[in-house]
């Protein structure tokens, strides 16, 4: 009696460990480090909306292994210390809804694909992970000011010696690190926040005084426009 | 016991058959002068990233940082990791200058330049390259049975490593020189019950080799 339980055992073991050889559950751990920069001097929203902070992927196909790997986490983490770096002000928001005039600009980022390669598939030592965003830009009132596609990029070092867990989650830290580095070297370079941010300095050089009225006597904020004015 | 002297042997044999590596070492030097560097001015080390077909093995850099770290006349060298951090994102694979001219760029922008000078940041060498297994051969059979295991065979395979590095003067926005470091070995591993790994350390060659021509670039000064 006992042994035939031990057989039924022994043969749940190795069903469990057979299933688990293909199939890999990530939840990616990241730390990212503040950005050096100066803030550009606006109160922006960010809208982390649920469908970003919970974004998992998982895996379809039959013939790759049932990936699933959740990133939304990481993604708010990265934001959150990236924007409190690159604007004056910034604001969480969970919904676009909650848009109100005291907000300069209000940020919409989801995530639009996630893709991977693993080295069975590039017979490299590396993976891959491309990651494409789709970034909305509103004004305070709700008015659309910008629409664009984002992506980024990351490959491991090397996979030697790491399980595949570790060699995924590095990989997606290194893209999140390239989206990190993305926004903060070119988002003022996007053309229609380019120009809004242009139309939002001109008052300024006519009559500063009015201009310190409608930015919300945000001193911080008026200096760095005043800076930035100056060097353009 | 038996086995704790069977591994002292292997070990013992790794050490003893090491595989032979050659290196070749080129420079260029804007001036015959050593650069004098204060002790306290700090010099990194970073490896390129932007080639999405390799990138140079953080492993190396680390390698050629304790080279130049090493000794009484040893610079004071910042770690890649830390660095980067310090600076994030202007040295991420996207954003990190291709050109000494483009250390303008942070030289002009005061949030940097600030973040540069609490470093201490005076010169920055750029390593790009990789090491790789050019070719491979042979092959080794293992078996287990109830009576014991063994290996039987035997495998070959050569590595070549093709590094250049770049010395750049971060205040003055010049490169100071530049060097290349070409080597290869071939690494044996004959198997009879037990394989005994003859490793040519193509790597560490080039590393030693690069850390120990670019330290002799500087003049350290107290």
């Amino acid at each position: 009696m006992l042994g035939h339980i031990n057989i039924k055992f022994t043969l749940f073991l190795l069903s469990v460990l057979a299933l688990s050889g293909c199939s890999n559950s990530l939840v990616v751990n990241a730390k990212f480090p503040k950005p050096v920069s100066e803030p550009i001097g606006i109160t922006m929203g960010v809208v982390y909306s649920d469908e970003l902070k919970n974004y998992t992927y998982e895996e379809k196909e039959d013939e790759r292994s049932k990936w699933k790997i959740g990133i939304g986490e990481a993604h708010q983490t990265l934001f959150e210390n990236v924007f409190e770096e690159m604007f004056a002000n910034s604001q969480k928001l969970s919904t676009l809804e909650e848009n109100s005039a005291n907000l300069d600009l209000v940020l919409f980022p989801t995530i639009s694909e996630f893709q991977y390669s693993s080295p069975r598939e590039t017979h490299s030592k590396i993976y891959e992970v491309w990651i494409k965003y789709n970034m909305q830009v509103y004004t305070g009132n709700g008015d659309l000011v910008a629409d664009w596609i984002m992506s980024a990029y990351g490959k491991t070092p090397s996979a030697f010696l790491k399980s595949r867990e570790d060699a995924m989650n590095q990989a997606i830290v290194i893209a999140l690190r390239d989206l990190g580095a993305s926004l903060v070297s070119g988002f003022t370079k996007v053309p229609e926040v380019k120009s809004w941010l242009e139309q939002k300095r001109a008052p300024q050089s006519d009559d500063t005084d009015t201009f310190e009225d409608e930015s919300s006597g945000n001193q911080a904020a008026l200096l760095t426009l005043n800076r930035n004015h100056n060097f353009n | 016991m038996k086995t704790r002297v069977m591994n002292c042997l292997v070990v013992f044999a790794s050490i003893l058959f090491a595989g032979c590596t050659s290196l070749t070492i080129d420079e260029h030097r804007t001036s015959e002068d050593r650069i004098n560097i204060e002790s306290d001015q700090t010099v990194v080390v970073l490896g390129r990233r932007h080639s999405s077909e390799y990138e140079t093995e953080p492993s190396l850099i680390s390698c050629v940082g304790n080279v130049l770290k090493r000794g009484s006349d040893g610079l004071n060298v910042m770690s890649e990791s830390e660095f980067v951090d310090a600076l994030y994102p202007w040295f991420e694979p996207r954003t990190a200058p291709l050109h000494v001219n483009d250390l303008g760029r942070f030289l002009d922008d005061s949030t940097i330049h600030g973040t540069m000078e609490a470093l201490n940041v005076s010169y920055i060498i750029w390593i790009d390259g990789q090491t790789e297994t050019t070719d491979s051969s042979g092959s080794i059979g293992c078996s287990i049975s109830v009576g014991g295991a063994g290996c039987f065979g035997f495998g070959t395979w050569d590595k070549e490593s093709d590094y250049e590095a770049v010395v750049w003067d971060y205040r003055n926005r010049k490169t100071e020189g530049q060097l290349s470091a070409d080597a290869s070995g071939t690494s044996y591993m004959p198997a009879i019950i037990i394989p005994i790994p003859i490793i040519a350390r193509v790597q560490n060659s080039a590393c030693k080799g690069m850390g120990a021509q670019l330290k002799s670039f500087f003049a350290t000064q107290e």
